[in-house]
């Protein structure tokens, strides 16, 4: 038989570009905000410093950099499918750092009202080793969980007969300069994290706001996704 | 763009597989099934479940469907095997299929309300006449129309922005497949499913099949 496989749920990676040099800008921007505000905010990090969320206010050009960067991504892989050629949305973003040490880890959670959020790794914090016991993987939740898995749960969909059984979770393990991309909606985690060395990493919402035709065409630098026909 | 040099790469995750195919008995049995089907709906009244207008059998037609009807479950139970696998062992057989088969007949204007099959692993159709005569209008409707597990959560915030998918294609939250003569689907049980409304002159008739699973020690 054809598998044909619908309603799948999009994980965008890349690696950004000259991230050496960007990633020495955030890290300095970071670092003096967690001087100045040690004890940041308590949502899904377990231990870890998460900063406010208004990075774009306090960390400068290397932030704003890499918001163009997802940006640009979002306008690519969103579509409005009833503009009729007109621009309709525009982004309204929000960026936010975490910094974790050994032992820290974040609960599973999603980013209500957001369309489209990304994570980019300044810091992976595993000091070149591949070693997998020190954990501290992003784990993405598959969206039909426990549903899949109600009936018999040992009993999994395989593609064919050498092929891996379908997961109701996937990991990825960072790497510093990786951004990824998924939507606001998706649940995920980060599994604790054991290395020695700090992990930094950089966490971002764009939400979509509806905006008259009119504001869009006078304004036309502000962000949003281009027009379809 | 300041990402000129990074072309993004898409993982597409936690898709929902839906299977294709045909059956090869079909050529030997169809005609046999269509009459013992007819025979059946002229002494049966049928059940009223997510079927509008159209008939449809108890779910007992294992009981009557015969050689025919045993060859088209064993086809389908030897597909669940081929795409299921026990993660947890794999050299012993620790579960059974139990399947559970009906019968469909609409004429135009019937169609089924969206539902799914609470309590079985895989749902089996299988399209014994499309009805279509051989036309491709699809005026004719009667497609099978699946629905994303997702919504309507994915659409909650901002219903007319998608994903744009690397092919230009965009995420929709239904998929629509034209029934054929001699076509097998297959599907999770979970998956919310009906089908449009069929405004063909021939007779339609579907074979759909539960298939559970159950310990084995329970055989």
């Amino acid at each position: 038989m054809q598998v044909e496989y619908l309603f799948e749920t999009p994980l965008i990676f890349t690696e950004v570009p000259n991230h050496a040099e960007l990633n020495r800008g955030l890290r300095a921007a970071i670092d003096e905000r967690r001087a100045a505000d040690p004890k940041g905010v308590a949502i899904s990090n377990r231990l870890g410093w998460h900063s406010d969320t208004e990075m774009l206010e306090w960390a400068g050009d290397p932030a704003h950099r890499l918001m163009d960067t997802v940006i640009d991504i979002a306008n690519r892989y969103t579509q409005d499918i009833a503009g009729k050629g007109r621009r309709r949305f525009m982004w309204v973003p929000e960026m936010w750092a975490n910094i974790s040490g050994k032992g820290a880890s974040n609960q599973l959670h999603s980013h209500a009202g957001s369309f489209w959020s990304a994570v980019y790794y300044v810091e992976d914090g595993y000091a070149g080793s591949t070693d997998r016991s020190l954990g501290g993987e992003l784990e993405i939740e598959d969206p039909r969980t426990p549903m899949i898995n109600m009936e018999a749960p040992d009993l999994r969909f395989r593609a064919a007969r050498d092929a891996p059984a379908a997961s109701h979770e996937t990991l990825i393990r960072p790497a510093a300069g990786r951004l990824l991309m998924f939507p606001g909606w998706l649940r995920h985690a980060v599994k604790p994290y054991f290395g020695e060395r700090e992990r930094v990493s950089i966490a971002m919402n764009l939400t979509a706001m509806r905006v008259p035709f009119t504001v869009l065409e006078q304004y036309p630098h502000l962000p949003g996704p281009p027009p379809r026909d | 763009m300041t990402s000129a040099a990074a072309q993004p790469r898409i993982a597409p995750l936690f898709a929902t597989a839906v299977l294709t195919g045909s059956w090869p008995g079909s050529g030997q049995w169809n005609s046999v099934l269509f009459d013992r089907i007819m025979e059946h709906r002229a002494k049966h009244p049928g059940v009223s479940l997510s079927n509008v207008h159209g008939w449809q059998s108890e779910t007992d037609m294992l009981e009557w469907g015969g050689e025919a009807a045993q060859a088209l479950c064993d086809h389908v139970l030897a597909q669940c095997d081929e795409y299921s696998v026990d993660v947890r062992e794999q050299d012993r057989r620790r579960f059974v299929w139990l399947p559970e088969m009906w019968a469909n007949v609409n004429e135009r204007g019937a169609s089924n309300q969206t539902h799914c099959h609470p309590g079985a692993q895989w749902a089996a159709v299988y399209y014994v006449v499309d009805g279509y005569k051989g036309s491709d209008d699809t005026e004719l409707g009667g497609e099978i129309s699946f629905l994303d597990p997702r919504f309507p959560m994915l659409r909650m915030r901002e219903p007319d922005l998608r994903y744009r998918r690397p092919d230009d294609s965009y995420d929709d939250h239904e998929a629509w497949i034209r029934p054929k003569t001699g076509q097998l689907l297959m599907f999770p049980a979970w998956m919310l499913h009906g089908v449009r409304p069929y405004h063909g002159d021939g007779v339609r008739i579907s074979i759909a099949i539960n298939i559970s699973s159950r310990p084995r020690w329970e055989e």
